[in-house]
């Protein structure tokens, strides 16, 4: 039996509560104010999809009709006759057969050239950049950190709003409050015992007055204490695994059949709980192993196959449920590579390179224009879209929030959504 | 109540420098004094690997099948050594020049690496660096050993400056490029460090003002004489050892040991815990204990099992800290992000895992009957109170110890002393996984 919100608010509690030990008090937290939000029952949800390590954006769109491309890669550049052409210059790594199959049916955007004013090629500097939405020092926070804190926390009564599929909670949704769940299986948040103290540890997480009246920062930043941290993360489990228990009792089988992958495990317990409406906001998934700076070519294929083939899972899977209108998936990485090969077939740290957005409520095709392999800087590629563009369309067009106070100023959404 | 004979700031110094003192081992060092104890530890540096550690590392030899036996080799020696304090260093070395077995792929490598750091734990900064430019794991792990004239590889260069010697900002692209070429074919032959000079680029090269036909250890030692250098290193001890934020007055002490002592290590892992800020309270037990620390101190503390070290290891692992793999090149980011929901669940889950062993009288291996017999608790009130100290170093706080007596009183008839044997024991059991698992157990 699959219980979603919607369900719950016909049926009422008893629902939820056959065959598990849900307290009514969580009940309470978890489903109080459903009713008032369930006129928009189906929010959009997010994907953030990371590419760890500076993903090569040169060999996952190739400019194969430029002359240049092969010259400034003699042993690694893509064959025009292997690319999957996307139009008549550029082409999908030929792995990525999978995106293409999305790209054809209107439901993946390419935005090309995607970077910021003076790149930073060190990667924790740059993923900085990224996760907190600004090249500057104006943010502290992550950038959907500081959304959910704008535009949720007041009242989105999901009690497991962010997931993250990884043990350290990334910091773009770092915030003062934002509770993200780690979940890098479900079956983490079955009970274990009903002894005594098992139950008496719950109520040493239980809320205190200290964390409830605790403030932030204005700009959002943490300004929680080591043990207030241990604190608000043991609320945030004991709420979480009270509502997961509760609504993923019976675990359904996927439509399709996803790649056997920590990549793929993980995408499915996302449509799981997207298909089964816990009003969860935002995913988080990574991969790593795109810092190649040697013998890149079967690694970088093997890697772009495994995001191309999870994500059309995902998105093929949702469409079966009809649920892949309201999720979208990104796709970044902290930086792209040097456009010219090294003396050990790999590629150094480099600038602009280019992001992906999926879904079936996106338009389709190629943003931005490829950058010139001519007019180069410092020998990488040179952006023209800005990374906080697109950070802003997926604000303003797609969380239907204003990304003033959120981005730095003077941001100009795209129209891929 | 405290025991006369438990000196906490002596506590706070052994649960810095060393991994999970236990509370036998904090009466004694509170005996012979703080300042004994930190001179007692300061000086066992100097002494070579003691034969105990020797048979150790013979042992460690057992675990090279892979990168899970890896870290069941350092947990078993961590259990096993006397010196838990060179241990300690190691680790903070490890998560400074952090290399992963996920790249070097070769256990005797990582096995190698981590014991050039043992040796090296205190030793003056640009030997260490030094043989880190020579490290077979590492020359694998940033790619300098595909590092040749002509073609550099960029990748050492560039975190040799940033993440192991100055930080970001006290030098330019130009530099990494420039650095990269002084570390041209700096290389492996069968698996060992080999200059070759055919690979070697030994043109004129300008790395931070200075000009020169500068190669590899040229660097290295340039580096070390950078301003930069000791502001940074000093960070990252104090970050490790004493708290997240230090300022710049807390380091002040540690750069000029480290400018006064030709770049030694030692003199400014003595200043920093010589330092007065190291014994304030907004020091003590205001850390988030890195996952070794947690399972290190309770497995020792309970006296679990040594056959266990494989699962202990993985444990670790699951909490965030894998040892032989960090995250990647910068180390683990620390701090607050130890803790996740996910990391937070597997510390409470190794907790029930050991409490759910041990014969009548003991909890996992720790002899009960023994504190019991030993103590003369009248109530349940100073049964708490023992329990506390021992496995906190500190009282309990308000809300855990209002949480702790009314869960030892919870159907019981009688306060725990007087019960049954073996509902004392199960009362026991649960007490002490609810200190372990409490908020205020996490902290070091």
């Amino acid at each position: 039996m699959i219980v979603t919100r919607r369900q719950f608010l016909r049926n009422g509690a008893s629902v939820v509560a056959v065959g598990s030990s849900v307290p009514a008090m969580l009940m309470n937290l978890a489903w109080a104010r459903a009713e008032e939000n369930d006129r928009s029952t189906r929010q959009r949800v997010l994907v953030v999809f990371e590419l760890n390590g500076g993903n090569d954006g040169l060999n996952t769109l190739a400019p194969v009709a430029d002359p240049n491309y092969a010259l400034a890669r003699p042993t690694l550049a893509i064959g025009r006759d292997a690319a999957l052409m996307l139009d008549d210059s550029v082409g999908l790594h030929p792995s990525m057969t999978a995106m293409r199959g999305l790209f054809n049916d209107k439901r993946l955007a390419v935005i090309q050239g995607v970077g910021y004013p003076n790149a930073n090629r060190s990667h924790f500097k740059s993923m900085e950049i990224w996760h907190r939405g600004d090249p500057g020092g104006e943010f502290n926070s992550g950038w959907l950190g500081r959304w959910f804190e704008k535009s949720q926390m007041a009242d989105n009564r999901c009690p497991v709003p962010i997931v993250h599929h990884s043990q350290n909670r990334p910091l773009l949704f770092k915030s003062g409050r934002a509770p993200a769940i780690s979940i890098n299986s479900i079956d983490d948040f079955y009970p274990r015992n009903q002894k005594p103290e098992s139950l008496a540890i719950g109520s040493l997480y239980k809320s205190s007055a200290t964390i409830d009246a605790m403030g932030h920062a204005p700009d959002g930043t943490s300004a929680l204490s080591p043990d207030e941290v241990i604190m608000s993360t043991g609320q945030d489990i004991v709420k979480g695994t009270e509502v997961i228990r509760g609504v993923l009792k019976n675990p359904r089988t996927p439509k399709i059949v996803y790649p056997d992958s920590r990549i793929g495990k993980g995408l499915a317990v996302f449509s799981q709980m997207i298909v089964q409406d816990i009003g969860t906001r935002l995913f988080y998934i990574s991969l790593g192993g795109f810092d190649t700076h040697a013998r890149q070519a079967d690694g970088h294929a093997n890697l772009l196959a495994t995001v191309s083939s999870s994500i059309a899972a995902f998105l093929d899977d949702l469409k079966a449920e009809n649920r892949d209108k309201d999720v979208m998936v990104m796709v970044f990485s902290e930086f792209g590579r040097r456009v010219k090969e090294n003396g050990s077939a790999g590629t150094d740290h480099g600038a602009a390179s280019l992001m992906f957005f999926a879904g079936g409520s996106v338009h389709g095709g190629l943003y931005g224009h490829y950058p010139s392999l001519e007019k180069l800087q410092d020998g990488d590629l040179a952006y023209n879209v800005d990374f906080r563009d697109c950070y802003a369309t997926v604000l303003e067009n797609w969380l239907g929030t204003s990304s003033d106070r959120l981005l730095p100023r003077g941001r100009k959404p795209l129209a891929f959504v | 109540m405290m025991h006369s004979d438990f000196d906490p700031k002596v506590a706070h110094l052994l649960r810095r420098a060393t991994l999970g003192p236990t509370f036998e081992e904090i009466v004694a060092a509170s005996e012979a004094g703080l300042e004994p104890t930190l001179d007692a530890m300061l000086r066992s540096l100097d002494e070579p690997l003691s034969q105990r550690q020797a048979a150790a590392q013979a042992i460690g030899d057992v675990f090279l099948k892979d990168g899970r036996s890896l870290r069941a080799g350092w947990m078993l020696r961590i259990l096993n050594v006397p010196n838990l304090f060179r241990e300690k260093l190691t680790l903070f070395w490890h998560d400074h020049f952090a290399t992963a077995i996920s790249k070097v792929n070769d256990p005797r490598l990582m096995a190698g690496q981590i014991d050039t750091l043992r040796e090296l734990a205190l030793g003056p900064f640009d030997q260490l660096a030094l043989a880190m430019a020579r490290d077979p794991a590492m020359l694998i792990w940033l790619d300098n050993q595909f590092n040749v004239a002509g073609k550099p590889n960029e990748n050492f260069a560039r975190e040799l400056m940033e993440l192991f010697t100055l930080g970001i900002g006290n030098y330019s692209e130009k530099d990494v490029q420039e650095v990269a070429r002084a570390f041209t074919g700096w290389t492996l032959e069968r698996k060992r460090f080999v200059f070759d000079p055919a690979r070697h680029d030994s043109g004129e090269k300008e790395i931070l003002g200075q000009s020169g036909n500068l190669d590899g250890s040229d660097v290295i030692g340039l580096l070390g004489r950078q301003d930069a250098a000791p502001r940074f290193i000093a960070r990252k001890l104090w970050r490790f050892f004493v708290s997240q934020e230090p300022g710049d007055d807390d380091l002040a002490a540690l750069i000029e040991a480290y400018r006064a002592n030709a770049g030694s290590i030692k003199a400014m892992v003595r200043a920093m815990f010589l330092s007065p800020r190291f014994f304030a309270p907004e020091v003590i037990a205001r850390q988030i204990k890195n996952p070794i620390e947690f399972v290190v101190g309770a497995i020792r503390a309970l006296s679990g099992p040594l056959a266990d070290v494989q699962k202990y290891a993985d444990a670790a692992s699951a909490m965030g800290m894998d040892l032989y793999n960090p995250p990647d090149v910068s180390g683990w980011a620390g701090g607050e992000q130890w803790i996740s929901s996910f990391t937070l669940l597997e510390r409470i889950r190794l907790v029930r895992q050991l409490i759910g062993k041990g014969r009548e009288g003991q909890v996992c291996g720790l002899d009960v009957n023994r504190i019991i017999a030993d103590n003369f608790f009248s109530d349940n009130e100073e049964l708490v109170d023992h329990f506390s100290l021992r496995f906190l170093h500190r009282p309990a706080d308000a809300k855990l110890r209002r949480t702790l007596l009314e869960y030892l009183t919870a159907g019981a008839r009688a306060a725990v002393i007087k019960l049954p044997a073996r509902q004392r024991d199960e009362k026991l059991r649960g007490l002490i996984r609810l200190i372990l698992c409490s908020p205020q157990y996490q902290l070091c």
